[in-house]
């Protein structure tokens, strides 16, 4: 008591001094925060009404209605409110400064390059709940680099890291400039030349050791390429193969882009043929659904398309057909992710709608969370930490004003790691854009919002963005 | 009522056995069935008339004829189809070409560029199942080709890749653009790699260029920008991939005859034109050959009249070729659909059939090694089936079904049009058409000559050189339906309505080729009834009935002669005051409307009449007490009340009341309601009025005046109705129009034929009465007459003649007058009375035919018999804008015999009613 009696009375003094629209987020995070009185959706295990959700240092200790709460913890009324896990954004190339087009074969890209912690992508991102971000190249590639999850706080693309280097990103559909028979020729031939590689270093290796043993070379080429095998270091790789040596061996998965049925044979084909189908998740475009089978028969999981309704023209006929892609792979029992819209004028844009869309189409409302949560993070190899509101795991959570696939819900509040990242109130943006919420006026003038653009380099300071460094200092 | 039932069931099952055949189309076993299959084996055995093929999961498991059906697969029935093998496209730009810049690029795989989820439907409609697929022809060695069938099951749509490489000689190969590649990263190990220079340079160049890239592989030193490139063509090289080349040019033909044997490859070759002009190099190489004609016409953009290369001349270059193997394809410009014509121009030009039709099929597919599944119908092979319209080499011909690997893959737009094609059409006596074709479409004759349209999707039905096809027969005289109900028929009855979906005796009627009944009772009453002209066949009744009054019959019966013409008008004299009741009604409507046109005021004129009428439920005079409301106590009175159909009228006649009143109410059931209509003005709404019957003479209800109800209880106490004066309306509606006399059924047909819209059938028995009927009927009254039996006929048969007097005969074929044998039909035809051959019977109808056929035998003309079963019979009844020819716009009610149907070992085919087939 007499311990934390004075962390209170400093929150407090501080909170009185910076004002109150800067106090909550001022404030050294509390260590310890109960959410009280919100139904909890916590996607794995039952609904929870009139809650209360226990973290402590980031991480969910309790859930339930009857949880004891802690004298020491920040207690935060969430009645009528619903908390629901922090979403996943599964593929975004959105967080790249410029993504890589020009080069077909780059494996040895990695988007922690390109990160830019300063783009209004994140910023919207936690305005729409999405708690973690896969950054990937486009599909405009053949092999396009390495990926990363992260979460759409942080001054530096190391502080907004959750995993770096998770998979490579492939494209089994042509970049442009190019045709399916240079598509594939090419992807085949990044693993033709790794071959070609590979034994030339083994040969090389096996020179080497013999010089440092100075011993000669006393053996054909093929035999030094297979007695030199063994002697590879993992330092001996080069920039440009050792992303695809680490693909094969294991330590890395792949995300591989198929924009059409057609390309999803050969994915797959190239995949088992290198080792990794095991660890590839596929991303899908255009008619790939057609090609559901051959994604059941090998138990992969997908991220369908940002449109959830393919529509064509039957060639016979001229009528104009269309599928509810999502209905077609709950129905083969293919575990799938959704994805938001990158076009911020569509409804699309919002995970939430997208997930509120297979519930409409018949499909049971917790796959339609899961596909919004929990799948994406076992697709990335996240789901022990993440994924759901779970004890135990990382407190990432949304709390909505209403139901969470209800499009009239908004985002009241964002928590990272059991840190308020967001604050609907204490939106800048939202209020130039609205005014401000009820209860919440800060005097802001609402035709000088409306005549000023927002500065996006003052975004990057906000005081949300600065939470996680503190966290960590 | 079990009959109908009997018949709905019946109806059900036979749907339900339609619908059965279509679901199992789903499936990939069946049995098929077909009028000729072209099984493209070679040999004897290559046509089979009326076979079948079985095909079990997807692959065919036998063909031939009389074959044992295996109970446990549906079958399908096309009698009329042609099945062919599907087609084999030996060149499809399918792949595209792709925009690689090696000039010898082993890695590209046309098979890559092949969509495996693809909807091919446009190409199978063309009936080409299988194509081969070309990687470009902008490089020496584009890549790898490739043979696809083109529906199925993605994994299964490859027959073959990986083994075959492409190579195009001649000019659109030289100088590929120099090879300006960037390596990335580029690092202290890694250069930048210098712009190379890429062969063939020219034709000189271009198979060294070839042989050195084909060695640099094999050695691994190539320098291809692609590893995979150099990778790819070792191992097919190894493989001993074989190698096809395609070439334009006579000297790059050359060439690669000459590449081919030195490098020891098999392979074979691609060209157009000037294939001819070394015939004799291709022969002594003996390599197969894919010839692709140039049409110029076909390509979009081109046009007859620029492309020097006629297609005919071109395709005649064949015929040098015909001791090698060759398979036809469009150049890769055009499209792949276009492969079944240019067959069909092959044959045109004179090229042996089987060969021609072996170049898009089994040749084609051994040309590209892969008929071992396709090509041919063969057990074993996969069961790809083309069924066609006809002849596959046929012009018009058009596809209507493609099986791929034994599932129904396209089929054609449902089409209802129908094209029968016979060594004789006989359209009516005046017009016949020998190699004549009609066409059907919604059950109507559309077109008729020696050649019809074709529509897409149409069935067509060829009887062959003796199919003779004529209009369905009519019987002028039967009684289809009537189930052997021999009562008087009531002049009212309609008797079409026993009609509805044929049942089996119907049908035996319809196969027989009697199309169209004259439906009439077995017996008349004496003011006549109605005849009806029927089809034998149809879904329901409103497709049978063809004219619901197409006549009026009479009996003479015994009538004394000199008694006719009384007899004939007592009959028709119900039937005149009906008319004239019409008559007078018209004027009446004439004469106002022509008032209305000039606007004048209509008065609406009035009458008063004293209407009386019997007992019934409610007629007559109530006693009644009235309780409640605002009356101290109750109150008795009488009511007369009338009923007219289920409106009552009625009136307080005591206590007797000045205010003109009137009680209107409706009857349904034991219920009545409505109001009183009083004139009191002060009254915003009428009373209202509800009662009950209960029991016997008794009522009760209540009325409901402003807010008050009253109740009352009625007892009627005089069954015989009250008399009292109405004032009414007289006979005009409410704006005065004049109102239409009731329209009386059984007086209806009389009308028609007062106002001679139909003709009066009248059976006569004896010359004198014919005679009176001549006189008083038809030189009187200006009726129009049919005689009907009348054995006499032959005596008036001059009077007959010109007055165009038809008679239908009887049902005795010959009899004996004066001790000789007599022939009514053989003898007024040939004086020109117009006859028409009547059944007597129900579905003994079926005979109908027979009489003919005897009267023909004995000496009537077999058109005589042919007309008088059709057009003669229509045009005697009116209904000849209907039935009775094959004239455009008419039913399509039409019977195939295989010879005239009147002359020895003639037999009926195939009948249709209004389009729909009955013999099937």
């Amino acid at each position: 008591m007499n311990r934390c009696f004075p962390v209170r009375l400093l929150a407090l003094t501080l909170g009185i001094l910076i004002g109150l629209s800067a106090s909550a987020n001022g404030a050294p995070p509390p260590s310890k925060v109960a959410l009280t009185g919100g139904k909890i959706v916590p996607v794995v295990g039952d609904v929870v009404e009139q809650g209360t959700l226990l973290i402590e240092n980031g991480t969910i200790t309790a859930i339930g209605s009857d949880v004891e709460i802690p004298y020491d913890a920040m207690e935060v009324d969430c009645t009528g409110k619903v908390l629901f896990p922090g979403m996943f954004d599964p593929h975004s190339w959105r967080g790249l400064d410029v993504t890589n087009e020009n080069l077909p074969v780059a494996p040895y890209l990695d988007v922690y390059d390109a990160i830019d912690p300063s783009r209004l992508y994140f910023e919207d991102a936690l305005r729409d709940g999405i708690a973690s971000i896969h950054v990937s190249q486009g599909n405009n590639c053949v092999i396009g680099g390495l990926t990363r999850l992260v979460r759409p706080i942080g001054r530096t693309p190391d502080a907004m890291t959750v995993r770096p280097a998770l998979a490579l990103k492939i494209s089994a559909t042509p970049k442009s400039g190019f045709d399916r028979m240079i598509q594939l020729a090419t992807l085949r031939d990044a693993f033709v030349e790794l071959d070609h590689y590979l034994e030339r270093l083994a040969e090389r290796r096996y020179e080497e050791v013999q010089k440092e043993q100075d011993k000669d070379v006393d053996v054909g080429p093929a035999e030094a390429r297979r007695l030199g095998k063994e002697l590879i270091r993992p330092e001996d790789y080069d920039d440009r193969h050792r992303n695809l040596v680490k693909l094969r061996d294991g330590d890395l998965g792949a995300w591989i882009y198929c924009g059409a049925a057609t390309d999803v044979g050969p994915a797959i084909r190239v995949a088992r043929e290198n080792g990794f189908l095991e660890r590839t998740v596929f991303v899908l475009g255009g008619d790939a659904h057609r090609a559901v089978q051959e994604f059941r028969a090998t138990k992969r999981p997908v991220v369908l398309p940002t449109n959830l309704t393919y529509r064509w023209y039957d060639p016979v006929s001229a009528e104009l057909q269309e599928v509810f892609v999502p209905k077609v792979f709950h129905d083969a029992g293919v575990p799938f992710a959704l994805q938001p819209h990158p076009d911020s004028s569509l409804a699309e844009r919002y995970l939430n709608y997208q997930a509120a869309q297979l519930v409409r189409e018949g499909i049971p409302m917790n796959e339609a969370y899961a596909s919004i949560t929990l799948r994406p993070a076992e697709f990335l190899g996240v789901a022990k930490q993440r994924g759901s509101l779970e004890v135990g795991k990382v407190a990432d959570l949304v709390i909505f004003s209403g139901d969470p696939l209800e499009f009239s819900s908004w985002v009241e509040q964002v928590y990272l790691a059991g840190i308020l990242a967001y604050d609907r109130a204490r939106d800048p943006r939202l209020q130039t854009l609205l005014g401000a919420p009820e209860g919440e006026a800060e005097g802001d003038q609402p035709e000088e919002g409306g005549s000023q653009a927002p500065d996006p380099a003052a975004d990057s300071s906000q005081p949300e963005t600065d939470q996680p460094e503190k966290d960590q200092q | 009522m079990i009959r109908p039932f009997l018949l709905g069931l019946g109806a059900l099952i036979a749907l339900g056995l339609g619908v059965a055949p279509a679901a199992a189309a789903e499936s990939d076993s069946f049995v098929l069935r077909a009028g000729r299959i072209l099984t493209m084996t070679g040999g004897a055995s290559d046509v089979i008339e009326n076979g079948m093929i079985i095909v079990r999961d997807g692959r065919i498991e036998a063909v031939g004829v009389g074959l044992d059906v295996p109970l446990d697969l549906p079958q399908i029935h096309l009698p009329d189809a042609t099945v062919i093998p599907g087609l084999v496209a030996a060149e499809s730009s399918l792949a595209g070409s792709h925009r690689g810049e090696e000039s010898v690029a082993a890695g590209f795989r046309a098979v890559d560029a092949f969509n495996r989820y693809g909807d091919y439907r446009a190409i199978l409609a063309s009936g080409v199942t299988t194509v081969h697929l070309q990687p470009g022809k902008h490089r020496l060695l584009p890549g790898q080709g490739a043979v696809v069938k083109l529906a199925g099951p993605p994994e299964a749509r490859v027959l073959r890749s990986q083994d075959e490489l492409c190579v195009v000689l001649g000019d659109g190969v030289f100088a590929p653009p120099i090879d300006t590649r960037v390596t990335a990263p580029t690092s202290s190990d890694q250069d930048i790699d210098r712009a190379r220079e890429q062969r063939p340079e020219s034709r000189l160049g271009q198979l060294l260029a070839l042989r050195e890239q084909v060695e640099s592989a094999l050695a691994g030193t190539s320098d291809s920008e692609l590893m995979f490139h150099a990778t790819e063509l070792a191992r097919l090289w190894r493989n001993n991939a074989r190698l096809r080349v395609d070439a334009d040019r006579a000297v790059d033909l050359l060439a690669a005859v000459s590449f081919l044997r030195a490098q020891g490859r098999s392979g074979y070759l691609v060209g157009g034109a000037e294939m001819a002009s070394v015939a004799g190099s291709l022969r002594r190489a003996g390599l197969p050959l894919v010839y692709r004609p140039r049409s110029g016409f076909e390509t979009e953009g081109g046009d007859v009249g620029t492309s020097p290369d006629a297609l005919d001349g071109n395709l005649r270059d064949l015929l040098e070729l015909s001791s090698l193997p060759w398979a036809l394809s469009p150049p890769l410009d055009e499209p792949v659909t276009r492969l079944r014509l240019l067959a069909v121009h092959a044959h045109g030009v004179g090229l042996e059939r089987q060969r021609v039709l072996a170049a898009v099929t089994r040749t084609a597919a051994e040309i590209l090694g892969v008929s071992n599944r396709v090509g041919r119908l063969a057990p074993g092979l996969d069961a790809d089936l083309v069924v066609m319209s006809g002849d596959p080499l046929g012009v018009a011909t058009h596809v209507q079904r493609v099986y791929v690997s034994g599932r129904l893959e396209f089929q054609a737009p449902p089409s209802n049009a129908l094209v029968v094609r016979a060594g004789t059409v006989w359209v009516s006596p005046d017009q016949q058409f020998a190699n004549g074709e009609v066409l059907v479409e919604d059950g109507k004759i559309v077109a008729v000559g020696t050649s019809v349209p074709h529509p897409p999707g149409a069935q067509v039905v060829d009887a062959g050189a003796d199919g003779f096809v004529a209009p369905g027969f009519i019987d002028a005289h039967g009684h289809l339906g009537l189930e052997g109900d021999r009562s008087v028929g009531v002049a009212g009855h309609d008797l079409t309505k026993l009609l509805g979906v044929p049942d089996v005796s119907q049908q035996r009627v319809a196969r027989a080729g009697v199309t169209t009944v004259l439906q009439a009772p077995y017996r008349f009453p004496r003011n006549g009834t109605r005849v009806a002209a029927v089809k034998t066949s149809g879904k329901g009744r409103d497709e049978r009935v063809v004219e619901p009054v197409a006549a009026v019959v009479f009996d003479l019966g015994t009538t004394d002669p000199s008694a006719i013409a009384k007899s004939i008008d007592t009959r028709l004299a119900a039937g005149r005051k009906y008319v004239d009741r019409w008559r007078k009604y018209e004027k009446k409507l004439k004469e106002y409307e022509e008032k209305k046109k000039r606007g004048e005021k209509v008065d609406q004129e009035v009458e008063e009449v004293t209407e009386k009428r019997g007992p019934d439920p409610i007629t007559g005079t109530w006693e009644g007490t009235i309780t409640g409301g605002p009356m101290p106590e109750p109150q008795t009175g009488r009511v007369a009340f009338r009923l007219t159909g289920s409106s009552v009228e009625g009136r307080v006649i005591d206590p007797v009341i000045d205010i003109p009143h009137r009680i209107l109410l409706t009857l349904s059931g034991d219920s009545l309601t409505g109001q009183i209509e009083v004139d009191v003005p002060q009254l915003p709404s009428p009373p209202e009025v509800e009662a009950r019957l209960v029991g016997e003479d008794r009522m009760e209800g209540t009325v409901r005046v402003l807010t008050f109800v009253v109740r009352f209880e009625g007892k009627r106490v005089d069954k015989e109705a009250v008399e009292f004066r109405v004032t009414r309306r007289k006979s005009s509606g409410k704006d005065g129009r004049p109102v239409a006399p009731r329209l009386d059924p059984s007086l209806e047909p009389v009308r028609a034929l007062l106002e001679k819209r139909i003709p009066a059938l009248v059976r006569v028995n004896n010359a004198a009465q014919i005679d009176a009927l001549l006189d008083h009927m038809v030189d009187k009254l200006q009726l129009p007459v049919i005689l009907l039996d009348a054995p006499d006929a032959r005596l008036h048969a001059s009077r007959l003649r010109d007055k165009k007097i038809g008679v239908v005969l009887s049902t005795e074929v010959t009899r004996s007058v004066q001790r000789r044998e007599y022939v009514a039909a053989a003898d007024l035809s040939r004086h020109g009375v117009m006859v028409a051959f009547q059944s007597r019977a129900e579905d003994g109808a079926r005979n109908l035919p027979q009489q003919a056929l005897h009267s023909v035998e004995r000496g009537m003309a077999a058109d005589h018999a042919l007309a008088a079963l059709t057009t003669g019979a229509a045009k005697l009844f009116g209904i000849d804008s209907r039935v009775g020819s094959l004239e455009p716009g008419k039913d399509a009610d039409l019977v195939i015999f295989r010879g005239h149907p009147f002359r020895t070992g003639a037999s009926v085919q195939r009948v249709w009613i209004n389009g729909q087939e009955v013999t099937q």
